[in-house]
C-alpha cells in the first residue's frame, strides 16, 4: 500500500498556542482497474498522541424500506445504539461481529431495543429476514473521527496539538494509517489511497451461520 | 434398329423393375416404421417428462419445508402478521425461484399470496389445495387456480411444536410458456399443458385457431397440425394435487422433422434408383447398339449383295458369333462372285460360239463318228464323246444300272497294268470328281464305266484367252475341293491337266481319270503326251504325293490367269530342265490387274520343292479364297 503523506502548514493563528488544530484530508480507493471507487462509505479517525478516550455517544441506525439507514455509521467505542423500526413488517437485527454480538430478535414496528458497542472495530449489522440488508458501525476507540464525503475529502475538527495515527478503513480497501503531526491553532493535511482491487463480496451468513437460502434446513427431516 | 431397339427396350425393363420392386418394397418397410417410430419417441419424452415433475414437485415441496421451519416465519404466522408473511413469501419466492407462495392460518384462512397480496383473509380451508395440509399431511400435484392458471403446486402444514398444524404453505411453479419449454429442452418434444380445452402453456406457438382446439381436445387427433407442421401427439394426465384431475400434458413429436432422417434415406434411394433406371436405359441403349451395329451392318450388305451389288462392304472381322457370321458370309459372297463371273464367262462363250461355229462349243465332235462298237449285252453305244490320250469314250446306256454312262475303252490288256489306285478312285465321290461306275470287259476289251459329265474340258476354253479371275478362281477351288476328296482316299491324280478338267454348263467343274496315270506314263514311269502339267518331282521321277497336285493345280491355274502355261519348250528334255529350274515369268508381267495376293499364292504352289508349297489342296483353297478381292481370312 502506497501511503502518501504532506505535511504542510495552510494556517496559523499566531497568539494562542493552546488551540486546538484540525487535520484535512482526501481518500482515493483504486478498484479492479485502477478505476476509482466511491469513497463515502470509508472512515477515518485519530489514535494516539493526545487523543482522549471516547466520550461515550448515542448512535440511531433505522430499518425502513427494507434497508438500514444509515448504512454506515461512526461511534466511539462505549456508545449505545438503537434500531427503530420504520416498516409495517418484522426485522430481525443483529451483528455476529467478534467483540459486538447482538441480536435484537424479531420485532415489528417501534423503537426496538438498544444495543451497547463496546469493543473498537467494525460492526457488520444485517437482518435475519431480509438478507439484502447490511449495515456497518466503525466503534472507534476515540472521538477523534469522521465520515468520508461523497467527494472523498474528510475534516476531523477539533484536533489537540500532537503526534497522531491517521487510519482509514473501508470495506473495500481495508485499513490503512499515515503518522501525522498537529499543531496548535494549524490545519494538518493527509492524503490517503486504499487498494480495492482484490475486494470480492461475499454473500453473508444468518445470524446461525448458515447461507440465508437454507433457513429452516435444520429442520428438514 | 429394331433389334437394338427390342434389347435396350427388354434390358431396361428388366433393370427399372427390378429397381422399382427394390423401391416399392423400401417404400412399404420404411412407411410402416413411421408410426411405432414416433409412438417410441412420445413414451421416452413421456417418461423423461414424468420425472422433471416430480422433481419440480420436490423442490417446491423443499420450499414448504425451508418456509415452513424459519422460526421468524413461523412467528408472523403464530402472530398472524400478514405483512410480514407477505413480506416473507415474497422474498422467498425470489430467493427459490419459484412463481407463487401461499400461506393459511390455522384455520385456513389466507395469510399471504405472493400473486395476489390483496387477497388476504380468503377462506382457503374448504379447497383441496390445503384441505390436507390443514390435516398435517404434506401432497404435490397440478392445480387449477379458481381465478385461472394451471401450476404444479406443493401443499405442506405449518409445525409448530410438534404436530400442531399452525397454518400452511403452498409452492407453485406455473406449468406456463417458460416450463413447457424447459421440459421440451429436456424431451426433445414439444410441451403443451392443457386444462380442460384451454392451453396453458406451450412450447409452440399455437395461436388462438385449429391448433389451440386440437390441443385441447380429447381424446386428441392423432395428428395435431400447428404452423403448417403435423404432429403425432400423446396426451398424459398431470398427478392432481386434488380429487380431481387438473390437467395433462400434451406432447408432440413432428412428423416432418422426426422422419426426415427416414425419408431423406427414402428419397435418396428414390433418386438412386432413377438413377439406376437412367443409367440402366444409357447403358442398355449403348450396348444394344453395339452389339447390333455389325449385325445392322451385315444386314445392309446382305441386302445389297442380295440385289447383285458383291462389292458391298462387309463389317469388320471380329472374334465373337457376328464376325464368324461376317467371313462365312463373305466367303459365301467370294463364291457367288465366282459364281457370277463364271456365269458370265460361260454365258460369253455360248454366245459367241453359237454365232461363230453355230453350235455348242462343249458338244464336241472332233471327227466323223465311227461305226458304234460292240459293248456287249450290258452297254447299248449311244454316240461318241471323244478321244483321248487313254482311250475313246463313248456316251452308252447300261442296262444293269438303266442310265446313260460315259464308257470310256481301255487299250486289251491294260487292266493288269492299272493299279489299286483304280479301285480306289472308285470309291471318291464327290460332286467335283468324275465318279467311276465300274471296270469291266466288253467285246471291245477294258472298260471304264463311268458317269456321264455334260460339259466340255478345260482345255478346250484355254488358249483362246485369259479367263476372267473369279471364273478362275470358282474353276480352281473346285478343282481343289475335288482333290482333297480324292487325296483323303489316298489317291493322288498325277496327271491333273486341263483335259481332265470337265466344265459343265453351270460351271461345275468334275476332274477326271482318277487312277489312270499309269496309262499315260505320269506315274514316274515313261512319259507320254504334253507333259507341262508335271511337277519337278515326277520329271525326276521322284516319288510324288498330294503336293504333287498342289503343283498340278498351280499350273492349270497359271494358264487360266496368264493365257500360258508357266513353262514350255519345244523338246520335252528342255522342258523338263525349265520346270525343274526356271521361275515362271511373274504372272503379273502377264496379266497385270491380277491381285498380289493371287499371285503369291500362284508362285507358291509352283514352288520346286515340295515342303515349299502349300501342303495340301485344302491350304491351297484356303490362300486362293483369302487371296481373292473381298474375300476374308478365316
Amino acid at each position: 500500500m502506497r501511503v502518501l503523506l504532506a505535511g504542510a502548514l495552510l494556517a496559523a493563528i499566531p497568539g494562542w498556542a493552546a488551540a486546538p488544530g484540525s487535520v484535512r484530508g482526501t481518500i482515493t480507493i483504486a478498484g479492479k482497474k485502477s478505476e476509482p471507487l466511491d469513497p463515502s462509505r470509508a472512515v477515518v479517525w485519530l489514535e494516539g498522541g493526545a487523543a482522549r478516550a471516547a466520550a461515550p455517544a448515542k448512535g440511531v441506525m433505522t430499518t425502513r424500506g427494507k434497508k438500514f439507514a444509515p448504512e454506515v455509521l461512526v461511534l466511539p467505542a462505549g456508545s449505545e445504539i438503537d434500531f427503530p423500526n420504520e416498516d409495517e413488517i418484522q426485522h430481525n437485527v443483529f451483528s455476529s461481529s467478534e467483540g459486538n454480538r447482538f441480536d435484537v430478535g424479531l420485532y415489528g414496528p417501534g423503537p426496538g431495543k438498544a444495543v451497547v458497542l463496546k469493543e473498537p472495530g467494525v460492526v457488520r449489522v444485517y437482518c435475519n429476514v431480509h438478507p439484502q440488508m447490511a449495515a456497518i458501525v466503525v466503534v472507534t476507540p476515540t472521538a477523534l473521527a469522521a465520515r468520508v464525503k461523497a467527494d472523498g475529502s474528510f475534516e476531523i475538527g477539533d484536533v489537540p496539538a500532537g503526534t497522531y495515527e491517521l487510519k482509514a478503513w473501508d470495506e473495500r480497501g481495508g485499513t490503512t494509517s499515515v503518522p501525522l503531526e498537529v499543531r496548535s491553532g494549524e490545519v494538518a493535511a493527509a492524503s490517503l489511497a486504499l487498494d480495492g482491487s482484490r475486494f470480492k463480496r461475499r454473500p453473508h451468513l444468518d445470524k446461525n451461520g448458515r447461507p440465508y437460502e437454507e433457513r429452516g434446513a435444520a429442520d428438514y427431516p | 434398329m429394331k433389334l437394338a431397339y427390342r434389347i435396350a427396350t427388354v434390358t431396361t425393363a428388366i433393370v427399372a423393375g427390378v429397381v422399382l420392386a427394390g423401391l416399392a418394397a423400401v417404400w412399404v418397410v420404411t412407411q410402416r416404421l413411421e408410426g411405432p417410430e414416433l409412438d417410441a419417441a412420445l413414451e421416452r419424452s413421456r417418461d423423461l417428462a414424468h420425472d422433471l415433475i416430480a422433481q419440480r414437485l420436490q423442490r417446491l415441496a423443499l420450499v414448504d419445508t425451508l418456509l415452513g421451519s424459519d422460526p421468524a416465519f413461523k412467528a408472523y404466522v403464530a402472530e398472524a402478521d400478514a405483512l410480514s408473511v407477505l413480506d416473507s413469501v415474497r422474498e422467498r419466492a425470489a430467493l427459490y425461484g419459484c412463481d407463487r407462495l401461499v400461506v393459511t392460518d390455522r384455520a385456513g384462512r389466507l395469510l399471504a399470496d405472493s400473486l395476489r397480496p390483496g387477497a388476504a383473509g380468503t377462506d382457503l380451508s374448504g379447497t383441496s389445495l390445503v384441505a390436507q395440509a390443514l390435516d398435517g399431511t404434506s401432497r404435490g400435484g397440478a392445480w387449477l387456480d379458481p381465478e385461472g392458471g394451471l401450476f404444479l403446486a406443493a401443499a405442506a402444514p405449518i409445525l409448530q411444536g410438534g404436530r400442531d398444524v399452525a397454518g400452511t404453505i403452498v409452492a407453485f411453479d406455473a406449468t406456463d410458456d417458460a416450463m413447457a419449454l424447459e421440459l421440451r429442452n429436456l424431451t426433445g418434444s414439444e410441451v403443451a399443458f392443457v386444462t380442460g380445452s384451454q392451453v396453458a402453456g406451450s412450447s409452440v406457438a399455437v395461436g388462438a385457431g385449429s391448433a389451440r382446439r386440437a390441443l385441447g381436445a380429447n381424446p386428441l387427433p392423432a395428428r395435431v397440425p400447428i404452423e403448417s407442421h403435423d404432429y403425432r401427439a400423446g396426451r398424459f394426465d398431470l398427478p392432481a394435487l386434488g380429487d380431481e384431475p387438473a390437467g395433462a400434458l400434451v406432447l408432440l413429436r413432428s412428423v416432418d422433422r422426426e422422419l426426415a432422417p427416414l425419408r431423406r434415406v427414402r428419397s435418396a434411394l428414390v433418386l438412386t434408383g432413377a438413377l439406376a433406371i437412367a443409367l440402366g436405359i444409357a447403358a442398355a441403349a449403348g450396348l444394344a447398339g453395339r452389339i447390333t451395329r455389325p449385325i445392322a451392318d451385315l444386314a445392309r450388305a446382305t441386302e445389297r449383295i442380295a440385289r447383285g451389288d458383291f462389292d458391298a462392304p462387309l463389317p469388320r472381322a471380329t472374334a465373337d458369333e457376328v464376325g464368324r457370321l461376317a467371313v462365312a458370309f463373305g466367303a459365301m459372297t467370294a463364291q457367288l462372285k465366282e459364281k457370277e463371273a463364271m456365269d458370265t464367262y460361260l454365258g460369253g462363250i455360248v454366245a459367241r460360239s453359237q454365232t461363230v461355229a453355230g453350235e455348242p462349243t462343249w458338244s464336241i465332235a472332233p471327227e466323223a463318228e465311227p461305226p458304234p462298237p460292240d459293248l456287249g449285252e450290258r452297254f447299248e453305244p449311244r454316240g461318241l464323246i471323244g478321244r483321248g490320250a487313254t482311250g475313246v469314250v463313248w456316251r452308252a446306256y447300261d442296262r444293269a444300272l438303266a442310265e446313260t454312262v460315259a464308257l470310256k475303252l481301255l487299250p486289251r490288256g491294260s487292266l493288269e497294268r492299272l493299279g489299286r489306285e483304280v479301285k480306289l478312285a472308285r470309291r471318291i465321290s464327290h460332286r467335283n470328281v468324275v465318279r467311276i461306275h465300274d471296270l469291266v470287259e466288253t467285246p471291245e476289251g477294258p472298260a471304264i464305266g463311268m458317269e456321264l459329265v455334260d460339259g466340255v474340258p478345260l482345255a478346250s476354253l484355254l488358249g483362246r484367252e485369259r479367263l476372267p479371275l473369279g471364273a478362275a478362281l470358282r474353276i480352281a477351288r473346285q478343282i481343289c475341293d475335288g482333290l482333297a476328296a480324292a487325296h483323303a482316299e489316298g489317291v493322288i491324280h498325277r496327271d491333273l491337266k486341263p483335259a481332265n478338267v470337265l466344265v459343265d454348263a453351270s460351271g461345275r467343274v468334275k476332274i477326271a481319270d482318277f487312277g489312270l496315270a499309269e496309262l499315260t506314263g505320269g506315274g514316274g514311269g515313261k512319259l507320254a503326251g504334253t507333259p507341262s502339267y508335271m511337277a519337278p518331282e515326277q520329271t525326276s521321277g521322284l516319288p510324288v504325293d498330294a503336293r504333287t497336285d498342289v503343283w498340278a493345280v498351280g499350273v492349270i491355274l497359271y494358264e487360266m490367269l496368264c493365257g500360258r502355261v508357266p513353262f514350255r519348250a519345244d523338246q520335252a528334255e528342255r522342258l523338263y530342265a525349265s520346270i525343274r529350274s526356271d521361275d515362271p515369268p511373274s504372272p503379273r508381267s502377264l496379266a497385270p490387274d491380277l491381285p498380289e495376293a493371287i499371285e503369291t499364292v500362284l508362285l507358291r504352289a509352283l514352288a520346286k520343292r515340295p515342303g515349299a508349297r502349300p501342303a495340301s489342296v485344302r491350304e491351297l483353297d484356303e490362300q486362293l479364297l483369302a487371296g481373292a478381292p473381298g474375300g476374308l481370312s478365316v
